[in-house]
């Protein structure tokens, strides 16, 4: 289930996006709830739980531009969808890292790129896990907390967000079978990358959370640096 | 000289013949390390060879001889294109042009030098190694001053990396083996008791071929930078044609709309005295297209956007975009046009094909993340719509792909769900790009 929050100071406008997202939902077999409110005051001072965002940015008092800035400073995941007839604001939307955005008033077809590419994106690591076999038991592993896996003379190499490291006894190939996950990508013949904990790419070399770097095999430079188009553009 | 004296000497030759022909290329990473590893496995070679008895001029006896000495430069001429591969970052073709040029040039001062041995003899043979290495050098340094003022200065600006046609390349390596069978037959007639007018008739006749050679190659990189001029020219051309077209169908379409917006106040005039807020606010709507300024940070972009909107407005296009323009700072503002405009214009190429006009969108992204600069388009496409049909594959996108290749980057392009997806990675220059911490 995921919740989606409208800030919206018109009703109608409320409404006519309300429908189009639980049209959606009812389309596509998506289990979304819908909650709605006036003004980004009422959403800067209250706590709104929400997966995802459909902002107003034209709203009285704080506008939504500058209420996503305050979302930012403590928030920085939560996928956030702009819904403006100001198109010249919400091409800043990179600056508050907005998903997308919906020009009013809102037609369902554009409402439905949208919510796909907003899915995909929550659908990444979202609440996943692996069982990691080690020598001391099965550890269970969220995938957003794997920076990366090498392997080590027949063992694998978990190294995790946290700097710590696990070893298991079993195969690249069998691994990558098992994460069944478009965040993680095979950048040579012993190691495998999650694609979220990429930091910098320079020439062949990427840079991972936590300082580590590992290198890209020539012979797989190309379908990484594709892939890596594609999870930076959203389309995976 | 002793023969692994003057083996030694002609390594070092050839290492700085490839370094002058090859030093205006981009080095590898880890430069430093990469060089070590050269000059390593260099030194190894060269003692395994000189251990083992290995002689760059074998005494020619037989059929055989010829081809073990040819064999052997063949072995050096490779062993020059694995280290100048792992040093430079260049293709093969280039590679292969840099190390046959110095191996040419190396040639040619060496028999200059062999010539002026027959003309100031030393009183004793062999020299003394202290006068033969000065004389030997000297010639070197003055034909090597003379080569990179002559010809390397003028291959520079012809620019190496457009060598790309692999007959042409192929055929002179052909030439250098011919050259390398003059130079045993020459080496071995010097030591052999021939009339010396012929050996004076040989060695001309191989410092012809050495010149002409070089020549050739050097023309081939000079009629190749022609050749790339008078293409650039005819698609400057076509590009111009292309954004005269652009032009044209924007005028129209304002044109078309300005018209509309006059026709909707004549209808006011003759109307009621009394106009609607309702209808002023329509009015209003026309115009705001127009008052709708796109500022992404970047003036190029800003401009190709504004363009391209104007023509999705044409075909009912709604097109949306996320962009810091300051992603694309260091891409040339000419290359914006084929680069963003090329994609917006795949883009546009897809959605047209879709039936119901509510449909029609276009999501444009732009932005810097992991050192490298993602512009990303997805819009709705038909479903009879399949990569064959990807207009990124078509000839209307060879200026997209041209500007991709330009900043050495990369295109993909799929359709997931009914939605086709347009991405485009460039990696940002040395320095610039962002770390994300």
């Amino acid at each position: 289930m995921y919740r989606v929050l409208l800030v919206e100071d018109e009703e109608h406008a409320a409404t006519v996006l309300s429908d189009c997202v639980m049209r959606y939902a009812e389309s596509r077999g998506e289990d979304l709830r819908v909650s709605w409110i006036r003004s980004a005051l009422e959403f800067s001072a209250e706590s709104h739980p929400a997966d995802i965002i459909f902002m107003d940015i034209d709203l009285p008092g704080i506008n939504g531009m500058e209420a996503a800035e305050l979302l930012r400073t403590y928030d920085e995941e939560t996928p956030l969808v702009f819904v403006t007839n100001l198109a010249q604001y919400a091409v800043k939307g990179y600056e508050v890292d907005a998903l997308d955005f919906i020009v009013k008033p809102v037609r369902y077809n554009d409402l439905v790129m949208t919510l796909d590419r907003v899915l995909r994106r929550l659908r990444r690591t979202r609440g996943r896990t692996t069982a990691v076999q080690t020598h001391d038991g099965v550890r269970v592993v969220s995938l957003s907390d794997i920076v990366y896996v090498e392997a080590l003379n027949h063992n694998l190499a978990f190294h995790l967000v946290d700097g710590s490291e696990l070893v298991s006894r079993a195969t690249l190939s069998g691994l990558e079978e098992g994460l069944e996950s478009s965040s993680f990508l095979r950048v040579s013949k012993s190691c495998i990358v999650n694609l979220e904990h990429i930091r910098l790419i320079s020439g062949d070399e990427l840079k991972l959370t936590g300082g580590d770097s590992v290198w890209v095999s020539r012979s797989r430079r190309k379908v990484v640096l594709s892939t890596v188009a594609d999870f930076l553009g959203g389309s995976i | 000289m002793d023969d692994k004296v003057q083996a030694f000497y002609t390594i070092i030759k050839l290492t700085v013949a490839i370094v002058l022909f090859s030093h205006t290329l981009p080095h590898r990473e880890r430069l430093g390390l990469r060089i070590s590893f050269v000059a390593v496995g260099a030194a190894l070679v060269s003692f395994a060879g000189f251990s083992s008895g290995f002689t760059m001029y074998p005494p020619l006896t037989d059929f055989s001889s010829y081809l073990i000495g040819i064999l052997s430069f063949l072995v050096v001429l490779s062993l020059m294109l694995v280290g100048q591969l792992t040093i430079y970052r260049n293709s093969l073709l280039c590679s292969l042009f840099c190390c046959s040029m110095a191996y040419s040039l190396e040639n040619f001062s060496s028999e200059v030098e062999r010539c002026v041995a027959m003309i100031f003899q030393f009183p004793s043979y062999p020299p003394p190694i202290v006068l033969g290495s000065l004389r030997y050098w000297l010639v070197s340094s003055v034909i090597f001053l003379v080569g990179y003022s002559v010809l390397i200065r003028r291959i520079e600006k012809s620019g190496l990396r457009q060598i790309d046609d692999p007959a042409m390349v192929l055929a002179l390596v052909l030439a250098i083996m011919v050259n390398m069978v003059f130079d045993l037959i020459v080496k071995e007639l010097g030591v052999s008791d021939i009339a010396v007018h012929y050996v004076v008739l040989l060695n001309v006749v191989y410092l012809s071929l050495c010149v002409f050679i070089m020549y050739a190659e050097f023309e081939i990189v000079y009629n190749r930078r022609l050749e790339i001029g008078i293409a650039a020219e005819k698609e400057l051309r076509e590009a111009q044609t292309r954004q005269y077209d652009l032009t044209l169908s924007n005028i129209e379409a304002i044109n078309a709309k300005c018209h509309a917006i006059r026709h909707r106040i004549y209808q006011l005039e003759e109307g009621s005295e009394i106009v609607s807020s309702d209808e002023l606010a329509e009015l209003a709507q026309e115009i705001s297209i127009y008052d709708t300024k796109i500022k992404t940070g970047n003036d190029a972009l800003d401009v190709v956007i504004a363009e391209r909107g104007l023509v999705c407005e044409q075909w009912g296009i709604v097109l949306a975009c996320i962009a810091d323009g300051s992603a694309l700072d260091f891409v040339d503002s000419p290359d914006l046009q084929p680069l963003v405009g090329g994609i917006l214009g795949a883009a546009t190429a897809v959605v047209r094909g879709i039936e119901s006009r509510d449909a029609r969108r276009i999501s444009l992204h732009v932005g810097a993340n992991m050192g490298m600069t993602s512009v990303h388009v997805e819009c709705p496409c038909a479903h009879q719509f399949d990569l064959g049909d990807d207009p990124v594959g078509s000839e209307s996108s060879r200026d997209l792909r041209a500007a991709i290749d330009r900043y050495e980057g990369i295109l993909s392009s799929k359709v997931v769900d009914g939605t086709y997806h347009l991405n485009v990675l460039l990696p940002r220059p040395h320095g610039r790009g962002l770390k994300l911490d």
